[in-house]
This record gives C-alpha cells, sequence and structure tokens, in this order.
C-alpha cells in the first residue's frame, strides 16, 4: 500500500471517528424514550451502576421525538428563530462595520493605525468571561439589558471580523484601485466596485465562521437575557429534563442543519480564507 | 454540493421550519386550556331551601265505624273531596243483623246475670242479719248461764262457810250430832269450804271463758263484711252492651252507611272494602273550609336553613303564583314514606288561597350575612379535604408571557348552592379565580383565557 493511501486510510478512519458523535446523535433521534433510558441510566439516574452505553442503529427506531419537538413544542420554535435573529442581526451588523472597519486598516495609512490595530487584535483575544462583567454595566447604562439588541450590538462590533477581512483586503492589488482612480471612482466605490467583489470570499468566509460562532451563542444570552422568550437555541437543551432525553437529541440534529448547511455553502470560500488568515504578507 | 444548492436547502429547511411554526402553535393552542376568570367580590350569603309540600287542611278528622264491622263498599279515595253527609261506606247489613242478634242475647243474659246477682246479695245480707242476731242470742244466754253458775258456787260455797262456822260456834253439838270426833270434822269442814271456794273460782273462770267466747263471736257475726262491686259491675256491663246495641240499630236503621261529618278531602284511608274495622280511625277528612295550610318535608342538609319566621314563597298553580310573602309558621319532627325522622314544616295560608290536595313547591331564603371574598362554586375543588381555588398567574416563559394556573388553598367559611365565601391570606378581591375550564389543569397548567 502506497503512503498516499495509508494516508487517505488514517484519514479516513479518523474522519470516521470524527464523525461518530454525529452518528450517535442521529441514531439517538431515532430512539424511544425506553431505549434511550436504557443506554443512558448510569448517567441519567442516581444509583445506577455500569457504563452508559450507546447503540449505532435503534433497536426500535422511532420518529416520536421528532414528532414531539416539531408538533408539540412552540417553545423549540421561538429559540430556533430567535438563533435566527441573533445570527443575522450579528453578521449584518459585522458586515456594516467590519468591512469598512477592515478595508481602512488594509488601504488607508492614518496616525495611530499600528496602535488601533493591535488594540483590536488584543480585544479579538479577550474571552467574553473577562468583558461580561464590563458589557453587563455598559449594557445595563444603555438600557440594552433583556433584548436581543444587548447581544447583536456588541457582537456586531467584533474585531474578528476586521481581522479576517483585513487580510484579503491587503490582498487586492493596489494598481488596480490606483487605476480606478484614475478613472474618477471614489473611495466608497472603490469598496463597492473593487473590495466586496475581489474581498467576496473573505466576506463569505466571515459570514460562515460568524453564523457557526453566533448560531451557537451561549455565554451572552445567559448572561444578559433574562425573559426566556428571547432566549437563543443553544438554551433549549439545558431546559429539557431527563425524561426527555430523545427530544434533545432531535433538536440537536435539528441544530445542526443551518451550521451544516451554512458550512456546505461556504466550504471554499472558508478554505481560503484559512489559507488567507494563515499566510502573511 | 455546490453553493446553490446548499442555500436552496437552507432556504427549504427554513421554510419548512416556519411551517413547523406555525403548526407546533397550532396544536399546542389545542393543548393549552382555555379558562374563565372572575375576581371574587362581595356578596350578600343567600342560603335557599327548596323542595315541595302539599296543600292540606287546616283541620283533620277522623271518621270511626263501630268496630267489629265487616266493610261491604267503600266509596272514596285518598285525595277526594266529601260533602258532609255523603256515603263513605256501606257495612255488610246480614254480618250487623247477626251483630245486633247476639248483643241481644247478651244483654239479655247481662240483664239474668245481674238479677241473679242482686239476689244473691240480698239473700247474703239476710244470712248475715240471722247471724248476728243468733250471736246475740248466744251471748245472752252465756251470760245468764254464767251468772245461774257463778251463783250456785257461790251458795255453795256461803253453806259450807256457814257450816263451818256454825260449827266453830256449836263444836259439841255438833259432834254429838253428827257422832264423829271433833278434829275429823273440823278438817273436813275445812276442807268442804276449799272445795266449794275452788269450785267456785273454776266456776268463774269457766263462765267468763264462756262469755268472752259468745262476745267474740258476737263480734264476728257484727263485723262489716268485705266490699261487694259485682252487682255494679255488671250493671255498667249491661249499660255498654246495651249502648253497643243501641249503636248497632241506628246503624242498622241508617241501612250501614257511614257518613262524611263534614265537607273535606279525605287525606288517608286506613279501612277498606272486606276489612273488618277495628277501634282506630277509618279514614282521616282535612276539613274544608276558609284556611289551608301547606306541609312539606325539609331536605337533612337545608334544616338550618329554615327556621319559625322565615321567608318562604310557594309557587304552583296560578292561584299560588302570588304567594310571595309567607313566613313558617312551625316547624315539627315528622317520620317520612322512608321512616326517617324529618323535619316538616307548616305554613298557613291565607282565606282562599290553595285546595286541599294542590301540589306546590316552596322557596325559602335566608340572609347569612356579607361575605367579602364570594366566588362561584364551580371555581372551588377540593383535595385530601382541603379546600382550594386556581388563580391565574403571569408566568414569563420561553413563549413570552402567559398564564399559568396556580393552585390556592382556602378555607370556606360559608356556602350555598352557587356561590362560595373564602377566607385566605393569600387571596385578594384583584385576584382572577378561574370559574371554569374546559379540560382539566392542575397546579402549572397553562391556561389560556376563553374566547368569549
Amino acid at each position: 500500500m502506497s503512503g498516499k493511501n495509508i494516508g487517505l486510510l488514517l484519514c479516513g478512519l479518523l474522519g470516521i471517528v470524527f464523525l461518530l458523535p454525529v452518528c450517535f446523535l442521529a441514531a439517538g433521534s431515532l430512539m424511544g424514550r425506553r431505549e434511550v433510558e436504557e443506554c443512558l441510566a448510569p448517567i441519567l439516574w442516581e444509583g445506577s451502576e455500569g457504563y452508559a452505553q450507546w447503540r449505532l442503529f435503534p433497536q426500535y427506531p422511532t420518529l416520536r421525538s421528532y414528532v414531539q419537538l416539531l408538533l408539540d413544542s412552540p417553545g423549540f420554535f421561538v429559540m430556533f428563530w430567535n438563533s435566527v435573529k441573533l445570527a443575522l442581526g450579528v453578521l449584518a451588523g459585522q458586515m456594516l462595520l467590519g468591512i469598512p472597519a477592515a478595508w481602512g486598516f488594509a488601504r488607508y495609512e492614518f496616525p495611530g493605525k499600528r496602535l488601533l490595530f493591535t488594540i483590536y487584535m488584543l480585544l479579538m483575544m479577550l474571552p467574553f468571561q473577562v468583558r461580561m462583567l464590563s458589557d453587563y454595566l455598559l449594557l445595563d447604562g444603555l438600557g440594552l439589558l433583556d433584548s436581543l439588541w444587548g447581544i447583536i450590538l456588541p457582537a456586531a462590533c467584533s474585531t474578528f471580523p476586521v481581522f479576517l477581512l483585513y487580510r484579503f483586503f491587503c490582498g487586492i492589488p493596489e494598481a488596480l484601485l490606483e487605476a480606478a482612480r484614475l478613472d474618477g471612482a471614489g473611495e466608497i466605490a472603490l469598496l463597492f466596485y473593487f473590495g466586496l467583489p475581489l474581498g467576496s470570499p473573505g466576506i463569505i468566509s466571515v459570514l460562515v465562521l460568524g453564523f457557526l460562532e453566533y448560531w451557537n451563542l451561549i455565554e451572552q444570552p445567559l448572561a444578559f437575557l433574562k425573559d426566556q422568550s428571547l432566549w437563543p437555541l443553544a438554551l433549549f437543551l439545558p431546559e429539557i429534563g431527563v425524561k426527555e432525553a430523545g427530544i434533545a437529541f432531535v433538536a440537536s440534529v435539528i441544530a445542526l442543519l443551518p451550521a451544516a448547511l451554512a458550512f456546505w455553502a461556504g466550504q471554499d470560500y472558508l478554505e481560503q480564507g484559512i489559507i488567507a488568515s494563515a499566510t502573511k504578507e | 454540493m455546490n453553493r446553490e444548492k446548499a442555500w436552496k436547502y437552507m432556504g427549504i429547511f427554513l421554510a419548512v421550519m416556519l411551517l413547523f411554526t406555525g403548526i407546533s402553535r397550532a396544536a399546542d393552542s389545542f393543548t393549552v386550556a382555555q379558562v374563565r376568570v372572575k375576581s371574587p367580590g362581595k356578596q350578600m350569603m343567600t342560603h335557599t331551601a327548596a323542595g315541595s309540600g302539599t296543600i292540606v287542611g287546616a283541620k283533620e278528622r277522623a271518621v270511626f265505624v263501630e268496630s267489629g264491622q265487616k266493610i261491604f263498599e267503600s266509596y272514596v279515595k285518598a285525595g277526594g273531596y266529601v260533602k258532609k253527609g255523603e256515603i263513605l261506606f256501606t257495612v255488610d247489613l246480614d254480618f250487623l243483623q247477626e251483630q245486633i242478634d247476639a248483643c241481644k242475647n247478651e244483654e239479655k243474659r247481662q240483664r239474668m246475670a245481674n238479677t241473679d246477682a242482686a239476689e244473691q246479695k240480698k239473700q247474703k245480707e239476710r244470712q248475715e242479719q240471722a247471724a248476728i242476731q243468733w250471736a246475740e242470742e248466744d251471748y245472752a244466754r252465756a251470760r245468764e248461764k254464767s251468772a245461774a253458775a257463778v251463783q250456785t258456787a257461790w251458795e255453795e260455797r256461803d253453806a259450807a262457810a256457814e257450816r263451818l262456822e256454825e260449827y266453830r260456834n256449836t263444836r259439841q253439838d255438833f259432834v254429838n250430832e253428827n257422832a264423829v270426833g271433833e278434829e275429823d270434822l273440823t278438817a273436813q269442814l275445812e276442807e268442804e269450804l276449799r272445795a266449794k271456794e275452788r269450785a267456785l273460782e273454776a266456776s268463774i273462770l269457766e263462765n267468763r271463758e264462756m262469755e268472752a267466747q259468745a262476745a267474740r263471736s258476737l263480734e264476728d257475726a257484727q263485723m262489716a263484711p268485705a266490699k261487694d262491686h259485682t252487682l255494679e259491675m255488671a250493671e255498667m256491663e249491661l249499660q255498654e252492651k246495651v249502648e253497643k246495641l243501641e249503636r248497632l240499630q241506628k246503624l242498622y236503621e241508617a241501612g250501614g252507611n257511614i257518613y262524611a261529618p263534614a265537607d273535606g278531602t279525605v287525606t288517608e284511608i286506613l279501612l277498606h272494602a272486606g276489612e273488618v274495622s277495628g277501634e282506630g280511625a277509618a279514614l282521616l277528612l282535612a276539613e274544608g273550609g276558609d284556611s289551608c295550610q301547606f306541609l312539606a318535608f325539609v331536605k337533612g342538609e337545608e334544616e338550618d336553613y329554615v327556621t319559625v319566621g322565615s321567608s318562604i314563597s310557594l309557587e304552583g298553580t296560578k292561584e299560588l303564583e302570588k304567594l310571595k310573602d309567607l313566613s313558617v309558621e312551625s316547624i315539627q319532627t315528622a317520620v317520612n314514606e322512608n321512616g326517617e325522622s324529618v323535619k316538616e314544616l307548616t305554613v298557613l295560608l291565607p282565606e282562599g288561597a290553595g285546595k286541599i290536595g294542590q301540589r306546590a313547591e316552596y322557596v325559602v331564603s335566608k340572609e347569612a350575612g356579607n361575605a367579602e371574598l364570594c366566588v362561584p362554586l364551580a371555581a372551588l375543588h377540593q383535595e385530601n379535604q382541603q379546600y382550594f381555588v386556581y388563580v391565574l398567574e403571569e408566568n414569563a416563559g420561553i413563549l413570552g408571557k402567559e398564564w399559568v394556573a396556580r393552585a390556592l388553598q382556602v378555607t370556606v367559611e360559608d356556602r350555598n348552592e352557587s356561590v362560595a365565601a373564602l377566607s385566605s391570606s393569600a387571596l385578594s378581591s384583584q385576584a382572577k379565580v378561574i370559574i371554569e375550564t374546559d379540560r382539566a389543569i392542575e397546579d402549572g397548567s397553562r391556561v389560556r383565557l376563553m374566547e368569549e
């Protein structure tokens, strides 16, 4: 067997290993309540001995959990659309704010640019837990607590899209832009007619990565949203009890789908974005 | 999979999710109970006792038939109205005639028995008088005989004493004459005297005893005899038999008919055709007249609400619909058709109101006072002997603000058939109490207000 084949085999095996949780998820969504409780009894019930077990194929497959979730759980859909609103709102805000910011950093020179960009990088590295209290106080002062805008606005001002788009915008040849200026194009026109098309891979990768991040957002909603009707889908699973483990699996499957579709839609550009972020000028 | 397909599937996915959003909302709306609410309010607690009863006459009269008569025919039914003089029953005349004949024979026998008793009494009296007379004669003879015997004994004793005295005076002559020794003669005379004295004592004792016996016999004869009322009782029996005979004859002369003594309604028939009359009443007649009364049983659980003087209204025929401001005249203990002891109320009706035998419905209302927190009885629930109500509580959930039913324990201070007066530290007049629901709910159930 050639080295390439061995490599492929190993990658395949690794891929299967990484895929197993998704397979378990799908299998669990098709199991009945008793079968789920039987497999997860050591985890779910106190006093149970032994280890949890799982089957790749359910012994008695059923769509009962799907029916229960899709037809009998209106709260799930409230949270689903909250997640959609959050993700789309954040992405729209990031496009609105991040693209011009990245364009500015990439194509223009101004005093304090390096310092400002360094601050952007520092902010990008700060975890939410560090910023949580200051964010809370700020949002409280602005009256944005218990509101989706309190999640959307801070996320829209995230520095990661700026960082990613900066790389893509840096890759646009300056000669192209000079030529456009000579033809009378203004700076805004340069952004719209050259920056956005030529930086679309980066934009799409930002969108995809951003969607994946904000679709699964849990910390900010948990900290800043008290009204349960505003909670996103990530907070639905903790609401499910032990007896509704089947519904938890179905909810996870359904929550996985948009992320998977978004990834498939922007897979090519995502790869370009990762490459772009790895290369240096 | 290319990009366009991925976006297409994303669009389809979102569309499907939108569809299921609507379906799940619709399905959820079917499972959420719809409720009607009402805030507890101040209300006058009125207890109502209701039931039905009958109008009866103010007076009830018993009609009797001579005992021992066989009823040949009965002309009345319970609830029927009869006029004075109307025939109620007809007895068997042949049987009556037999009774009359038997009664006559009994009277004769009783008369003869009375005569015999009188004769015996007289004879007895005569015997008693004769016995007294004989006892008196015996007593007199006993005294005479006793006196004579004692006299004789005295004379003999005196004679003996004289002889002894004489001897002592003329001792020698006597000795010579009697040819005895001097000492022997003295002893002999003294002995003779002692003997005579003993004889005298004995005679006295004997005669005393004889007199005493004669006296006792006389007393016994003179003792008043025991009272004997046999003749008087016999006379009384004769009188009873005579009266009974007169009654039977009078009944026979009336053709064996029993007439109604007054106008009225037959409330109860105790004697029927073919039966033999006894000592009790044959039927009960509620006498008509200007005033009637209403009688009704009060249900056990409503006895507390019906008291003497309570306001009562009667509803029945057109005439009774106007009777609104009556009052309970009296309440007594009675026995209903099941043999249970119940309370029976009596209401005096105005003149001309109602007819005997009419049925009517009564309603007694009693005001128990104002209660601050009153809710419809449908809002009250009970579990483990504890009362509670469901109140509406706003709850912020995943679906936004929604209503939830919360069980609130309450104490029932008073209740009637429609309203309950509550007291609770947690229940206020602003609370929304669930009074109606279209399905079963429990504490924590999501609910929504009923569509009007």
